[in-house]
Parts: structure tokens; C-alpha cells; sequence
């Protein structure tokens, strides 16, 4: 069930608000994690079971952390090898098998082959709650978090139908004691609302469209150069909208059941650097690798130990760079695989992993360029200057566009190809331009286009915009949405890109 | 328990070291928003230099929550082995 469809915004919605908010407050939670499991169950009650089993495994190696200090890691060590078990079972056991059948047939033994293996079916949003669910058990080892002693409200938190299946990836500390006591106000409801209505908005009215142009740019396999690039464009286009507005959905649901959650897209496409962009882009997952993954391999013994090793030999600069490159290097590998079991992704990840390293080795050797007290030097005025100016924030978003043709090609090959049409080679049909046909012919699309890229660059955030709410504002919300509610039926593409995972 | 005074002392030079800064000196109040350079990757490097220094691992709820450098001192000045 996805939140813009009809099912879901006219249907599940107003009986879970209303089941919730007819519920006696003490029950509150009790009542969310039923309908959130009905929510989860509604494509495969199967699936159920699994959310369930991690929930519980989880919640009781938090209360065991608590109770006996003394053998927290073996309750760690549990919980990692169930949920990473279960999740990499589900995500990665097709992947594994055809890999090791590939290897096997290369190395010339294919009677080695395991053949006719089952294909494993993904549970919907499986890499988003057992990253939510491990981190409560992450925060109770390290000791920023408290165990929770009630089952109903853990089980409410893992399963909680807002996030479950796309994120933001909350964290139990995030969400602690909005567990326990939470305030619903009409200050909160109109922004969740707002929130919701521009998500769909965002989703139905510019990420589908964009996604049709997208999709047919990468399903041709020659395209001419202009082609390819706006189809680049369109592709970069719909996941942001599509990934950022279930984000503001979930937001705004969340706001409606009182939770506030934290931001988990900040314009990434104004960002500078690549780096930076992942400061912006999906947050909430590149927040909690950098808390739970990065920090602990830098601080593993391995990584300690050569990096004293080097520094003892006099490699001051090789002592910070080389431990924090093999760190990233792991790091951006589990990015690109949590992205999916594909070679594409594992190559996405590194593509961009390879930016932030190169970032990090070049302000190692030439010192930071960012200055704390840059603020109070003067604007440099040289018209030059000012020309280059949104440089660093096109190269930025050329390079992650790039990314994104990794990302949603099928194949390393496929994505070969698209990088060849993208440099205007090889086009063996130059006429069968595809896009720019579809764009000229339906100004629709190339109005969604323009739009598009109108309120990545200059409008204000949905956050902003929705914090101080006034009558017009809310006129427009209720705009956006009734477009959509209207786009909706005639629409027939309407999947998210980010549920897969 | 080691005087803070020593602490300091010792803390300062390895600030000095790890933001390349010879100048840099640092009080109970400094903070990461007041040293340029001190992002979430150096402040991992920091405290291994410090662990490594003073002969003692921190916690890493203590690594995430350290709000200042007065915070840091306090915890060498209590856990210092050498």
C-alpha cells in the first residue's frame, strides 16, 4: 500500500486516525503498532512475522544489556547476527547465489553450480526497521540509551506504518519519550497535513512525470546525446521528489499522531560537494552509517593500531588518511549495497565514496579551505568570480547524477551504455530521439521539467515553509493536493523508487 | 586523580598536533564549533591521540556526548593511567 493511492489516503488513513485517536491515551501506542502491522501485513501477512521476530529479539537484548552489563556484547553479537541474518537472507541470498554460480562456471567447475535455488521475495522496507530496530540496541549497548521496559512501546516504534517502509530511519532516542507522553495540537495537525498534501503533491505531480521520461530514456539503448542527458535530468528529478516527498509524508503523518521527526532531505541538489550532499541527501540513513558503522570501524583495534603504527613511523598525514580511506572505503560499500543486491549499486556506492575520500585526502594535504572565521573576510566581487560562483553546486549535481544512472540502470553494462550515449557516443541512430520527442510533443512534461528543476534551485524547503502556516499557505496545500487526487486517477505509474529496499 | 592543570597542559599539545595549529589553545569552554577543522572525522582522531596519550579508552557514549573540552579534561583527569 502506498501512502498516495486512494487505498491508502481514503481508506487505511481515516481508520487508523480514527482507531488511534478513539483510543484511551494509555493505549495509544498499543493501538498505532496494530494498525502499523496491518499496514505492513496488508501486501503479505507473512511478513509480519519477521518485523515481530526482530522486534522481539531486539527489545530483549536491550533488557538483558540493562540487566547484566557484564555480557552486553554476547546480546549485541545476538542481535547483529539475527537482524543482519534475517535481512541478509531476504535482501541478499538471490544475489549471493547467482554470484557464486557465476564465479564457479568462470572458474570452470559449473558442475559446482547450485542450481534451481528459489528466489527469495523482499520484505517491503526491510533495510529500513532493522536499521531503526539495531540502532536501539546499538544506543543500549554504548550506553546513550536506556533500555525500554514496555514491549508495546518498542513494538510501536519498529513498526510505526509512517516510516516503516521508506524511513527516515528514526532512532529510539529520537523518539524516546515522544513515546511516553506526546502533545497533539492543531499547531502540529495543520503542519502535518501541509507536510502530507505537498508530499503527494510532490510524488503524483512531478515525481511520476518525471519518472515516465526517465523510464523511457533508460529502457532505449542508443540514445543521442541530448536525449540521454535530459533523461539523466528526469531521472534525477523523480527520485528526489519521489524519495523527498514520502519523507514529507512520513513527516506529516508522524505529525499527525503527535512525533516529530527529524529532517531527512535538506536541498541536497544545492549542495557543494559531494560530501556535503550527503549531509543532505537521505540523512537519517547517512547519519546513522556514520554513527553506527564509520565511528566503530575507526574505532576498532585494527584501525587504532595502524594508525599508531604509521604515526610512530613518522607518516603524520598517511596515519590520519590511509585507517580513515579503509574505513570509507568499507563504509560507502555498505551504502551502495543497502541501496540493493546488485553489482550497479555495490558500483554506486563506490563511485560515491570515492568523492568523499578524495575530498578528505585533499584537505589532509592541503589544509581545510573552509575557515571558521571565513565569514568575516570579505565577498569577493570580481565579476568572475560571481560567474563561477554556482560552479561547485552544478559540478555537484552533474556528479551525482552520474551516481544516479549507476543507480537505476540494470546492469553494469546497461549503464555502460548510457554513459556512451551521454558522451554522444555510440549512437548508432541519431534521429531515434526519444525524450525530446516525448517533451515537444507533451509540453506537459516539459512544463514538469522546468518546474522541477524551479523548486529544487529557488523555493523554500517543505519544512520552511510549512513552520508558520497561514490561511493562503494552507489554500495552496490544499491546491497541490486536490491536483493530485485528480492526477491520481488518471495516473497509472505510480510506484516509489525507495520501497524496494 | 591527575591535576587538570597537567591535563591541560598535555591536551593542548595534542590539539596542537591534530589540527595542525601551533598557536591553538584550548579552555574548558572550547567546543568543536570553536577550532576549525574539528569535524566528526577529526574528533575520532582526537580521541585516539588522547586514549593513546593518557593510557585509557573512553566510552563511546562519552565519545558521542562530550559537549567541550572541559568535559574531555574531566574524564582524563579521572581515567588517566599515564
Amino acid at each position: 500500500m502506498v501512502f498516495s493511492s486512494y487505498l491508502f489516503i481514503f481508506l487505511f488513513l481515516p481508520f487508523a486516525l480514527a482507531i488511534y485517536f478513539a483510543s484511551p491515551t494509555k493505549i495509544r501506542n498499543a493501538s498505532l503498532a496494530v494498525v502499523s502491522y496491518v499496514f505492513y501485513g496488508w501486501t503479505n501477512p507473512w511478513f509480519i512475522l519477521l518485523m515481530f521476530s526482530t522486534t522481539l529479539v531486539d527489545f530483549n537484548s536491550g533488557r538483558m544489556i540493562g540487566k547484566h552489563p557484564e555480557k552486553k556484547r554476547w546480546f549485541l553479537i545476538l542481535s547483529l547476527l539475527f537482524d543482519l541474518g534475517i535481512l541478509g537472507y531476504f535482501k541478499y541470498f538471490n544475489f549471493g547465489m547467482e554470484n557464486f554460480n557465476a564465479l564457479v562456471s568462470a572458474m570452470g567447475i559449473p558442475e559446482w553450480q547450485y542450481a534451481g535455488f528459489f528466489r527469495v521475495l523482499l520484505p517491503l522496507g526491510i533495510s529500513f526497521y532493522t536499521f531503526q530496530s539495531l540502532s536501539y540496541v546499538i544506543d543500549v549497548y554504548r550506553g546513550t540509551a536506556e533500555p525500554v521496559h514496555s514491549f508495546v512501546d518498542y513494538a510501536c516504534y519498529v513498526s510505526m506504518f509512517p516510516q516503516l517502509v521508506a524511513g527516515p530511519i528514526i532512532r529510539f532516542t529520537e523518539v524516546a519519550n515522544q513515546l511516553q507522553t506526546r502533545t497533539h495540537s492543531w499547531e502540529k495537525i495543520s503542519r502535518g497535513v501541509a507536510f502530507f498534501m505537498l508530499g503527494v503533491g510532490k510524488k503524483v505531480l512531478i515525481a511520476n512525470p518525471c519518472g515516465k521520461i526517465a523510464d523511457c530514456s533508460f529502457a532505449a539503448i542508443d540514445l543521442p546525446l541530448p536525449d540521454a542527458w535530459l533523461g539523466m535530468f528526469s531521472y534525477a528529478f523523480q527520485i528526489y521528489f519521489d524519495f523527498s516527498g514520502y519523507s514529507d509524508m512520513a513527516i506529516g503523518l508522524g505529525l499527525l499522531l503527535g512525533f516529530t521527526f527529524p529532517k531527512n532531505f535538506d536541498s541536497p541538489y544545492r549542495s557543494h560537494n559531494i560530501p556535503e550532499y550527503w549531509q543532505r541527501w537521505h540523512i537519517s540513513l547517512s547519519s546513522w552509517l556514520k554513527d553506527y558503522l564509520f565511528y566503530s570501524l575507526l574505532r576498532a583495534s585494527w584501525c587504532q593500531k595502524l594508525t599508531m603504527n604509521l604515526s610512530l613511523a613518522g607518516r603524520k598525514k598517511l596515519s590520519r588518511i590511509l585507517p580513515t580511506t579503509i574505513a570509507l572505503l568499507i563504509l560507502w560499500f555498505a551504502v551502495g549495497l543497502w541501496h540493493g543486491a546488485s553489482w550497479t549499486f555495490v558500483v554506486f556506492g563506490l563511485y560515491h565514496g570515492f568523492f568523499v575520500i578524495l575530498d578528505v585526502i585533499t584537505t589532509e594535504i592541503k589544509g581545510k579551505k573552509k575557515g571558521k572565521d571565513k565569514a568575516s573576510e570579505p565577498e569577493a566581487v570580481s565579476p568572475w568570480k560571481r560567474l563561477l560562483k554556482p560552479m561547485p553546486v552544478i559540478t555537484t549535481f552533474i556528479i551525482a547524477c552520474f551516481g544516479h544512472v549507476l543507480f537505476r540502470a540494470d546492469s553494469l553494462a546497461d549503464a555502460g551504455h548510457y554513459f556512451a550515449s551521454l558522451f554522444g557516443f555510440p549512437c548508432k541512430d541519431p534521429t531515434s530521439g526519444t525524450v525530446i520527442r516525448v517533451l515537444l510533443q507533451n509540453p506537459y512534461y516539459a512544463g514538469i521539467m522546468v518546474l522541477s528543476a524551479i523548486i529544487i534551485w529557488t523555493m523554500p524547503q517543505v519544512w520552511d515553509f510549512t513552520k508558520k502556516l497561514t490561511v493562503p499557505k494552507m489554500a495552496w496545500c490544499f491546491i497541490v493536493f486536490l491536483l493530485a487526487i485528480l492526477a491520481l486517477s488518471v495516473q497509472s505509474y505510480n510506484p516509489f523508487i525507495y520501497f524496494i529496499f | 586523580m591527575m591535576d587538570r592543570t597537567e591535563v591541560f597542559k598535555r591536551l593542548n599539545e595534542i590539539f596542537q598536533d591534530i589540527f595542525d595549529d601551533e598557536e591553538l589553545v584550548v579552555t574548558d569552554e572550547t567546543c568543536a564549533d570553536d577550532v576549525e577543522d574539528w569535524d566528526s572525522l577529526r574528533h575520532i582522531t582526537l580521541i585516539s591521540a588522547v586514549e593513546r596519550a593518557f593510557g585509557f579508552k573512553f566510552a563511546m557514549k562519552e565519545v558521542l556526548e562530550m559537549e567541550n573540552v572541559g568535559a574531555m579534561v574531566d574524564i582524563i583527569a579521572e581515567r588517566a593511567t599515564k
